[in-house]
């Protein structure tokens, strides 16, 4: 669920309204499989927010390497996660001129602290739209 | 500066449709003594969260059944409580429907063929290999899956878990200059899909002919998607309310999915056989109903149909799409803004029936309401649980006409191959099974 969060509290903040220049979109997905192709299509810019379990603390908010992500195994419907998606776009040329991946850390039974992941989020979002 | 780190990305599956396949394979004396086909259906407890639930919400919580063919799940309880309302949605709610359907079928098949089976036929591992050999074949899918996906939030307002639908109708109608703009997508795709059906139909299929009895809905007016009465092979021609009369689920010990089985002489007759539903079905008991431009361009390529290579279903899919899109163009030409989306409907007690032609077969609801319209009980049945003794009896068949002396690699991979035919709605994984193959 921290992902539909984030989701709304992009919307509640407007940060659309921040960068008029860049005439941002703002989807929320839910697992998308492949269709994930038709949302990396959409822009030259695409910065993509999901849940990660990589050992860091619950609620870390971290850039990944597509590379790295790849190199995981995952679990998803029709075998088409994340990382097997931006693999294929790869292969067929349609990744986004810049692709920036943020991965939050989720735990088991613990809650991550939102406000903190919103921190987190804010600084990656500003490094990312610069 | 990126920062390099192990990932581990936790998508809770076994909460979804696509839940997980394994088959255990027990080979003595060079002959198949136990193959079992384990899979699990979350989706089942779907009929006891709808208990108690008001009829307006139904629609809504059986989109979310499936997130590959949430339509499918949408129609057939709409007809279902419709029918027991008394309620006649007319021409352009009818109309709507079918382009609904169209929708589904063009991204559900587009994805099976391109990122499922094609791997398998052409010799690859995976559908990101085989991207770097075919790029401009997976883009094309991807566009057709788009395609699909924009037919379906046009009218549900997402493609995902539509919500655009009610009992009664739609609560919006789109505008005709949306509806202007998806015909000419549509329009700029029917040459690649045409080029799509020549390149299935070039597929090294195995010819592997097998005996099965086939179940798809026919309607004397159209290609089967959303009405009709259910049809079979062997002559057998029943009202969807009549399906529990020759058709029964049971338990197997080693699975908590049920099995479908077909009883000719009626369900307290014999013992029950295992039949197909599905796209191959389809258009083995639907030819005549195909556009003919559909049809001409499947006699072009030379595969006959009916057939009994169970691999055709590959083909019966890329036919499927060229006819749903063709269907979409010639919707949306004569489309016109309605005054209404929706008819208003009266809650009633009762039981109905609704059956529809999911991409994977047809999918049977029946709904028992209050006098509220509140569900007391629902029974659903879905096309991958009908097609899993059949999936069985034609492993057992494959894998005895490949060799049991196979290796163990060529086993699990041509036991993979079989079961993908039938783009199974549970474990729709690429690469989902596992095998344990026991020899004596």
């Amino acid at each position: 669920m921290i992902g539909y969060e984030i989701y709304q509290w992009l919307k509640r903040e407007n940060i659309k309204a921040n960068y008029p220049e860049l005439l941002l979109e703002i989807d929320y997905l839910d697992r998308p499989g492949a269709r994930l192709l038709e949302y990396l299509r959409k822009g030259d810019k695409v910065i993509l927010i999901d849940a990660m379990k990589a050992g860091y603390e619950v609620g870390a908010v971290k850039v990944i390497d597509k590379e790295v992500l790849q190199k995981n195994k995952l679990i998803s419907s029709h075998g088409f996660g994340v990382a097997d998606t931006l693999a294929l776009a790869e292969v067929i040329d349609e990744l986004p001129e810049e692709l920036t991946i943020l991965g939050i850390e989720i735990g088991g039974e613990e809650k991550p602290v939102f406000g903190e992941v919103i921190k987190g989020v804010k600084q990656a979002l500003q490094r990312a739209l610069r | 500066m990126t920062e390099r780190c192990e990932i581990k990305i936790n998508v809770p599956v076994l909460t979804r449709v696509e839940g997980e396949g394994a088959l255990d394979l027990h080979i003595r004396d060079g002959e198949i003594e136990e193959l079992n086909l384990r899979i699990f259906e979350p989706p089942r407890l779907f009929e006891k969260f709808l208990e108690g639930r008001s009829y307006s919400e139904v629609l809504d919580i059986v989109a979310r059944i499936c997130g590959i063919c949430p339509v499918a799940y949408q129609m057939s309880a709409s007809h279902a409580i419709e029918s027991i309302f008394g309620a006649t949605p007319g021409h352009w709610i009818r109309t709507m429907r079918r382009l609904f359907y169209c929708g589904e079928w063009l991204e559900s098949h587009s994805l099976h063929i391109h990122l499922l089976a094609a791997p398998d036929f052409l010799g690859f591992s995976s559908a990101i290999e085989m991207a770097g050999k075919y790029p401009d074949e997976v883009r094309r899918g991807m566009k057709i899956q788009a395609l699909g996906n924009r037919i379906l939030s046009t009218l549900g307002g997402r493609s995902v878990h539509p919500v655009g639908v009610r009992v009664g109708g739609f609560f919006h109608a789109p505008t005709e200059q949306n509806m202007g703009e998806l015909l000419e997508e549509c329009r700029e795709l029917l040459p690649a899909v045409e080029e799509m059906v020549r390149w299935v139909a070039a597929f090294e299929l195995p010819d592997d002919q097998q005996e099965f009895i086939s179940f798809a809905l026919h309607h004397p007016d159209e290609y089967p998607m959303n009405e009709g009465r259910i049809i079979g092979s062997d002559g057998l021609d029943i009202a969807i309310s009549e399906y529990r009369d020759y058709f029964r689920e049971s338990h197997v010990a080693y699975s908590t999915a049920l099995h479908s089985r077909y009883f000719p002489g009626g369900v307290m007759q014999g013992e029950g056989q295992p039949y197909l539903v599905g796209p191959l079905a389809r258009l083995n008991l639907n030819l005549d109903q195909l556009n003919p431009e559909v049809r001409d361009l499947l006699e072009q390529t030379g595969i006959t149909f009916p057939s009994r290579n169970m691999f055709h279903s590959a083909m019966a899919r890329a036919v499927e799409i060229h006819q749903a899109l063709i269907e979409a163009i010639s919707i949306l030409e004569s489309y016109k803004l309605p005054e209404h989306s929706a008819i208003e409907v009266k809650p009633a007690a009762g039981i109905g029936y609704g059956c529809t032609e999911a991409p994977r077969g047809f999918l049977w609801h029946r709904y028992e309401l209050d006098e509220h319209g509140d569900v007391i009980k629902v029974t659903i049945i879905p096309p991958t649980s009908q097609n899993q003794a059949r999936i069985e009896e034609d492993l057992h068949l494959s894998l005895h006409n490949l060799g049991l002396d196979k290796s163990d690699k060529k086993l699990r991979s041509h036991s993979e191959t079989v079961i993908r035919n039938y783009d199974p709605c549970i474990s729709c994984a690429t690469h989902f099974l596992t095998l344990k193959v026991t020899r004596d």
